[in-house]
């Protein structure tokens, strides 16, 4: 027999706790994406001189490099000067920036979706800057863009087992460490498969129904 | 000729040359083996077909001077270069390296998609349980790489288990990954590393104390390297050794495979190509695989 | 820096082999997506049902999960498949998955108006998908094809896991022979932006020259080229 149910069975303690790590990874990711995407939006979109075009480069170069190199220049080569943290922690950042830079162009175009009128009544009503953006303007945005957060953190979930090849011990690299040392990889590998699309097409469906909700009004 | 390049003349190419790519690539790719364990088929002699296709495949790991790959992408280093000599001796002209981790030579081997291991892939319980092993060519002490000075005074396994502090890091699936194992010390005080180059790293970005692999290997990569330091020879970590790792169906190969290589140590070109990588010939003679696969691990 | 001078060679092969697996998982890509996003528009459950399930697992499942389960696991079964054949499929299908929702939305999304003047024409179902609604898709499939195909171009150093000797895995090699670490992924971390940048500069040019309205936008630009001449012209 191929499948070895009982082996099977034994191991599901194990990968569970490194699903664990990777919905920690995915959710503090999802954070760190949230908040840096949304201040790479605004930088860009209030075309400070120098800054603005700075940002605008490193958002076209995250998003044009894999993941896999992006975490390996963290791991491996930050520490040499002088930028070193464990393997979780530069995981979680590294997925973080990524990403930010795919949330900084849904950031761009939610704000470039609020009705111009906004803006002019803002400034009818002579508000300062920061109550332009923060009590009008980014409500409006974000409201639109909480579906494609959803989005991208069901895709960082997935990502995150790219994390692995930098030695985060989450599910894709505990299924690899049960089958080096039982030599039986096909059991550790389909469960961890299963484990991913039992929580992330659920998590689709889901933001599929919050997309429906908060579709802009055409 | 852009003109004629209409689009639907050039999808129907896209698509007939895709087609083609995709049929080619899977033909060649494809093809069924029982897996090891369930009775290969007992037809399949190593040796002629290794003979036939004029080359062996072998896994190798990059890491001197047990193998390395130089910038050509020739595959050399102490262990494969003796398979060469032996293979020579055998009618097997050519050796095909593919570089793996550790972690992955035993599956590899049994799933077939290489036909020998020769890196230095040292002898214990687990490992002779799952191979067949040629009789050694290499015997091999262990040390720690540690911080200039170091600091931590790290120079025993006891050391490792007296203070819990401690990190030690070590390759997946590797040799001393099992000698830590073996005297109980804590998964917590354990920190895996993807090769010996990542090992020196982590010492050098402080997320090990120490990084724990053969002699040889650290010296070899303090060439490159004069960050760290290498200690004396671990006195409580088992010495043991390694040869070619073969499946434990093509015993005709090995026996074969032993012959050679016996007579190869008998001249002078074996001591010369383990004098060649830093290895002592003299150490392997009298030990035999069987003495090595006692090895606890 | 002078190590990857000497290691140059080595790159460069890594670099082919890289392109190789792009090309050739981009062309499973893109049969599987037509293959699976038509048979999602296909009335019979019968056909439309498979096609969705092979849909949802791909996309929910992780890439990398996938690359591990077709060159470790697959063996076990008895199909052993070379490194290469193995990635290539992961790749393929996973991000033949995502382009197929890529193809039935666009295809769906045209007017209804040229699926009925194509019934009322005569016309079967058959010819009406291959003469008027894919055709017509094209245009506003490519986008998100160069989406996907830029993306798949990025996975494609996840091979370099599954011992494929791709520009990464040839960059972890030197890497460890030389301690270059720096400089080695670095020297990726740019190729591997040359290459997405090229790439985007192809769909660009796709997404022109097959643009629905290209006719009118050749007049514009030669109305634009008549103006100006005329200015210069009226200079003199």
């Amino acid at each position: 027999m191929i499948w070895d149910n009982a082996f099977a069975i034994s191991i599901i303690p194990m990968l569970l706790k490194g699903l664990w790590v990777t919905v920690q990874l995915t959710l503090l990711g999802t954070l760190i994406a949230a908040v840096l995407g949304l201040i790479a939006a605004v930088i860009r979109r209030l075309q400070v001189p120098v800054l603005s075009h700075i940002v605008t480069f490193m958002v076209i170069f995250v998003r044009g490099t894999p993941l896999l190199i992006q975490a390996y220049v963290a791991f491996f080569v930050l520490p040499i000067y002088g930028i070193s943290f464990n393997a979780f922690t530069t995981g979680v950042v590294i997925i973080g920036i990524n990403y930010s830079a795919y949330m900084a162009e849904v950031y761009r175009s939610g704000i470039q979706g609020v009705p111009t009128g906004q803006w002019e009544a803002a400034t009818a009503l002579s508000l300062p800057a920061a109550r332009t953006w923060f009590r009008v303007i980014l409500p409006q945005a974000v409201r639109t863009v909480i579906p494609m957060l959803g989005n991208y953190l069901i895709q960082m979930f997935k990502d995150s087992a790219v994390l692995s090849a930098i030695t985060v011990v989450e599910l894709m690299a505990t299924a690899q460490s049960i089958g080096t040392s039982t030599y039986r990889y096909l059991e550790p590998l389909t469960m961890a498969g299963a484990l991913f699309f039992l929580v992330s097409y659920p998590a689709s469906r889901l933001v599929n129904k919050l997309e429906r909700r908060y579709a802009p009004k055409q | 000729m852009i003109a004629n390049l209409t689009r639907r003349n050039v999808l129907q190419g896209a698509g007939v040359a895709a087609l083609g790519a995709v049929v080619a690539v899977v033909a060649t790719g494809c093809t069924t083996v029982t897996p090891a364990g369930q009775g290969a088929a007992e037809g399949t002699d190593l040796l002629a077909l290794a003979k036939k296709q004029g080359y062996l495949r072998v896994g190798i790991a990059n890491e001197p001077p047990y193998t390395q790959v130089n910038s050509d992408g020739t595959v050399t280093g102490c262990e494969p270069d003796v398979l060469k000599a032996v293979c020579k001796r055998l009618g097997i002209d050519d050796v095909q390296g593919i570089i793996t981790p550790y972690e992955s030579m035993i599956p590899g081997l049994q799933a077939n998609r290489w036909d020998a291991v020769a890196a230095g892939l040292f002898m214990k319980q687990s490992r002779c349980a799952e191979v067949l092993y040629s009789e050694p060519v290499i015997v091999s002490t262990e040390s720690f790489g540690v911080p200039i000075g170091n600091p931590k005074k790290i120079l025993t396994v006891a050391d490792v288990l007296a203070d819990s502090s401690l990190r030690i890091a070590v390759l997946p699936g590797g040799f001393e990954e099992g000698i830590l194992n073996t005297a109980k010390v804590p998964a917590a005080q354990q920190v895996t590393v993807k090769d010996g180059r990542s090992g020196i790293e982590a010492l050098a970005a402080d997320r090990a104390d120490a990084f724990f692999l053969p002699t040889l290997s650290l010296r070899a990569l303090s060439e490159t390297d004069k960050g760290f330091e290498v200690t004396d020879q671990v006195p409580d970590a088992p010495r043991t050794g390694s040869g070619a790792a073969f499946r434990t169906t093509d015993t005709a190969f090995l026996k074969a495979y032993n012959v050679e290589l016996a007579a190869l140590k008998l001249t002078p070109e074996f001591a010369e190509i383990l004098d060649n990588w830093g290895f002592d010939a003299a150490a392997v003679e009298g030990v035999t695989a069987d003495e090595l696969c006692q090895t606890a691990g | 820096m002078s190590a990857i001078i000497e290691y140059a060679p080595l790159l460069w092969q890594g670099l082919m082999t890289t392109i190789l697996v792009a090309v050739l998982s981009g062309a499973l890509c893109l049969i599987i997506a037509f293959t699976m996003g038509l048979a999602r528009l296909s009335p019979h459950w019968i056909v439309r049902w498979p096609a969705g399930v092979f849909i949802e697992v791909f996309r929910g499942t992780s890439l990398i999960v996938q690359m591990f389960w077709f060159f470790y696991a697959l063996p076990f079964f008895g199909i052993q498949l070379n490194p290469l054949t193995a990635a290539v499929l992961a790749l393929g299908l996973n991000e033949g998955a995502y382009a197929a929702e890529v193809v039935r939305g666009a295809i769906s999304s045209r007017a209804k108006g040229q699926t009925e003047a194509g019934i009322a024409l005569g016309m079967s179902p058959a010819q009406r998908l291959r003469r008027i609604l894919i055709p017509q898709s094209i245009p506003a499939m490519l986008p998100p094809f160069g989406n996907v195909m830029v993306d798949l171009l990025k996975n494609t150093s996840l091979v370099s896991l599954v011992t494929v000797t791709d520009l990464t895995f040839r960059a972890q090699m030197i890497r460890s022979t030389t301690g270059e670490t720096a400089a080695v992924f670095l020297t990726i971390l740019v190729m591997y932006f040359l290459l997405s940048v090229l790439l985007a500069m192809l769909t660009k040019w796709l997404e022109k020259r097959y643009a629905l309205d290209r006719r009118a936008l050749a007049v514009q630009r030669k109305a634009l080229r008549q103006t100006s001449i005329k200015d210069k012209v009226g200079s003199l």
